[in-house]
């Protein structure tokens, strides 16, 4: 039942709505009367439950689909995007390295969000050959080519991404269509650039967004987005081996608009594997880490429901949307079955506004020990131990949970995150009893497990003393003046870049100035090497030599000194915070790799 | 069924107005109502920022060319309406060459914090209440944004256009 309400239904539906715009009202003017002081977003109080009350744990943890579910166009698509046509290899000259084509289509459709939710309208990536009709959780995903080191790794891909949404929909969001590929290594002009430019770079497309189409009969738009996936040493210079796969995300990128589309639903996740990293535990020559049913992506965005299972969102609340109900992997609070072994678990905050501090617990409220194993530049180059893992909008954390370690006794285990946070501006705390995000059943017996967890991972080598000193230094300031976010005193102007030279290594340093309030910061192209934080060496997950990084929280007060290069890429980039509303509220910042 | 979009209905309060030229309006049925509207806040005695911005506003109506006043408006509200008169609004448009499709607003100053709040640029610890933001939406869509004044006009121009009305 996707559409037909009886008359009867539609006037209580519109009854109930009313009721629920007169609660909204009577909020806000709750909030007019003065009961917190300063605030500059104002239609909700953050800290009331809106949302309809669901039951935890009754739903499934949907499965990320991998690449039998896209649709792999063969032999290719003859008109392609003119930018990209340099990047495809031809089949025909060389079978091996040919290009792989993809077409995912951006559809609005309806998702059933949890069972006690009617089905909600919403925006999703979708294969294009899937039946607009459907129903379903809207979630897809492919898996890069294994990477022979020495190699060359294919052709890449080639994603066609068309947009089937209509405009003028009354709704919020706006459905103009730009994908970035986050944490991905791509040429500029398919890198999701929040923006069709008026003084365009040589080089560089004059449309690199994907506008809605006027109606539903008007032709659909698209735009193809070339990810190379190779050794970036293979363009310009000898392969450079630190260039490998991670757990990468794509999401809509439009300027002033992220915050709605992502939370409209235009995001998804792309584990990607090679030779070390095989995604088969079996493999002999791999690292061993738990693959297939054993490997669990897992998507942490929170959000607002109304009674009719519409999505709520203030799109003027610069300080950051913050949900009052939780989903993993597009369902509220689903459960898992596990076995009694390994499994390797990647986090993704893909929340507009919510830091998370997640924990394994149990229902006496004990919690585990995590083993670290990779953050959003990959496979750490060794395990790292904690307690629990914070993480922040657009960060990647993955660890492996052995759930073999527990006795028969244990019959179920949490996901769950304990840092409170009523404003979006930064979390309250840590609290004791938090939210329990995820139910794992540990129904089965023991089963057989993935090898040991192997003291090394992937090795990197750290930047010397003397290249830092020999990078050249920038700093940026991260601040709020006159209710504005700011990078070094101004808002975003996208037409107004600031240079980078290419292949010439960079010392950022950045600073959280404004106060009150916390940004994660996501450099595009290149990852971060965190050489300092707060002037000492930072913790092992996240300090060079053991990790890469393509966001990096400065809490409020922080500074961080990060080494990166751009190394080979020309044209426009972006950096911006990753609070998504901080983002669409200017803080961003244009840089153009030139030589 | 749920249709996402309908959380910003009742979002701007319906509060009488004045306008630079004199008239009664009120801000949702006159101002907002299905327009797509670019609002930004000042006062006539600022020497700060305001000059500046709102010479960039003058640029904007030209970027606009002939949707200006057609299919985009500007609407500039005094965060400071004890001193800003229609008349002194007036002088001030004047002063900038606000053509017609550009309205200064003044009011009670309750009413325009309330504004204020509703456009989630309301800071009370700033003792000049207002933004170097720009708030632009299309109430007839729904879509609500904000980007900054101060950036180049004709960007600004095409920036906002995103939420022009299919036609």
């Amino acid at each position: 039942m996707l559409s037909g309400h009886s008359q009867k239904e539609k006037e209580a539906v519109v009854t109930r709505r009313e009721l629920l715009k007169v609660g909204l009202a009577a909020g806000g003017s709750a909030l007019l009367s003065g009961g917190k002081y300063g605030r500059a977003s104002s239609l909700f109080d953050d800290s009331v439950q809106r949302s309809p009350v669901l039951t935890p744990f009754i739903d499934p943890l949907p499965a990320i689909h991998t690449l039998p579910e896209l649709t792999r166009v063969q032999p290719g698509f003859t008109d392609v995007t003119p930018y990209a046509r340099p990047f495809v290899g031809d089949a025909a000259k060389d079978p091996v390295h040919a290009t792989k084509h993809f077409h995912i289509a951006v559809r609005e459709r309806y998702v059933q969000f949890h069972s006690q939710l009617p089905p909600t309208l919403a925006w999703t990536y979708v294969d294009a050959s899937l039946d607009p009709n459907s129903v379903g959780s809207g979630l897809i995903s492919f898996r890069y080519p294994r990477i022979e080191l020495g190699q060359p790794a294919g052709g890449g891909f080639l994603v066609r991404v068309s947009n089937e949404l209509v405009t003028g929909r009354r709704s919020f969001g706006l459905p103009t269509m730009t994908v970035h590929f986050h944490g991905g290594h791509q040429p500029s002009p398919a890198d999701g650039f929040p923006h069709d430019l008026a003084k365009v770079p040589v080089g560089f497309p004059d449309r690199v967004t994907v506008p809605a189409r006027a109606n539903a009969t008007a032709p659909i738009q698209f735009f193809d987005y070339v990810y190379p996936f190779r050794d970036v040493g293979l363009f310009d210079g000898p392969e450079d081996p630190g260039e490998r796969p991670s757990f990468y995300w794509f999401h809509d990128h439009c300027l002033d608009f992220t915050g709605p589309n992502v939370y409209r639903g235009i995001a998804h996740v792309a584990p990607a594997f090679d030779d070390l990293d095989p995604g088969d535990e079996t493999d002999p020559a791999g690292l061993g880490l738990p693959s297939g049913e054993f490997d669990l992506p897992l998507v942490l965005q929170d959000k607002i429901f109304d009674s009719n299972g519409a999505l709520v969102f203030d799109q003027l609340n610069g300080d950051g949307v913050l949900g009052d109900t939780f989903l993993v992997n597009g369902v509220v609070q689903p459960a898992h079955h596990v076995k009694r072994r390994k499994y390797r678990i990647r986090l993704l905050n893909g929340s507009n506004a919510r830091v998370y501090q997640l924990f394994i617990t149990n229902d006496a409220g004990a919690s585990f020990p995590l083993t670290q194993i990779a953050t959003e530049g990959g496979l750490l180059a060794a395990p790292v131990t904690r307690s629990s893992i914070q993480l922040a909008m657009a960060e990647r954390a993955e660890f492996v949970f052995d759930f073999g370690a527990f006795d028969s006794s244990t019959k179920a285990l949490y996901l769950e995150n304990r840092l409170a946070q009523t404003d979006g501006r930064k979390p309250d705390g840590l609290v004791s009893r938090g939210t329990k995000l995820l139910k794992f059943y540990l129904d089965s017996d023991r089963v057989v497990d993935s090898r040991p967890l192997p003291t090394e991972l992937r090795p990197l080598t750290a930047i010397t003393l003397a290249q830092i000193k020999a990078a050249e230094p920038r700093s940026f300031e991260f601040d709020r003046s006159d209710g504005v976010f700011t990078i070094n005193g101004k808002p975003v102007d996208i037409e107004a870049p600031i240079l980078v030279k290419r292949n010439t290594p960079q010392l950022w340093h950045f600073e959280n100035s404004s106060g009150g309030w916390w940004h994660p910061i996501h450099v595009h192209c290149e990852f971060m090497r965190v050489i300092r934080r707060n002037g000492v060496t930072p913790p092992a997950y996240e300090r060079d030599g053991m990790a890469k990084k393509d966001t990096i929280l400065l809490r409020d007060g922080d500074s961080i000194d990060m080494y990166i290069t751009f190394r080979d890429f020309p044209g426009p980039f972006v950096f911006h915070c990753h609070n998504l509303e901080h983002e669409d509220m200017a803080m961003m910042l244009r840089y153009d790799v030139v030589d | 069924m749920g249709k996402a979009g309908e959380s910003t209905a009742n979002r701007f309060p319906n509060v009488v107005l004045r306008t630079h030229d004199d008239r009664t309006v009120r801000f949702y049925d006159d101002v907002v109502k299905d327009k797509l509207v670019i609002i930004t806040f000042m006062f006539t005695s600022c020497t700060s920022q305001c000059p500046r911005n709102t010479a960039n506003l003058a640029k904007l109506q030209d970027a606009l060319g002939n949707r200006f006043g057609r299919d985009v408006f500007l609407i500039s509200i005094s965060v400071d309406p004890e001193r800003d008169t229609p008349a002194a609004l007036k002088a001030y448009a004047a002063r900038f060459g606000a053509k017609p499709g550009w309205t200064f607003l003044t009011g009670r100053i309750d009413d325009i914090d309330a504004i204020q709040r509703a456009l989630g640029v309301y800071d009370r610890r700033d003792p000049a209440p207002h933004t170097g933001m720009a708030i632009y939406g299309n109430d007839a869509l729904g879509q609500w944004a904000a980007t900054p004044i101060m950036q180049n006009a004709d960007s600004l121009a095409r920036i906002v256009l995103r939420l022009a009305s299919p036609r």
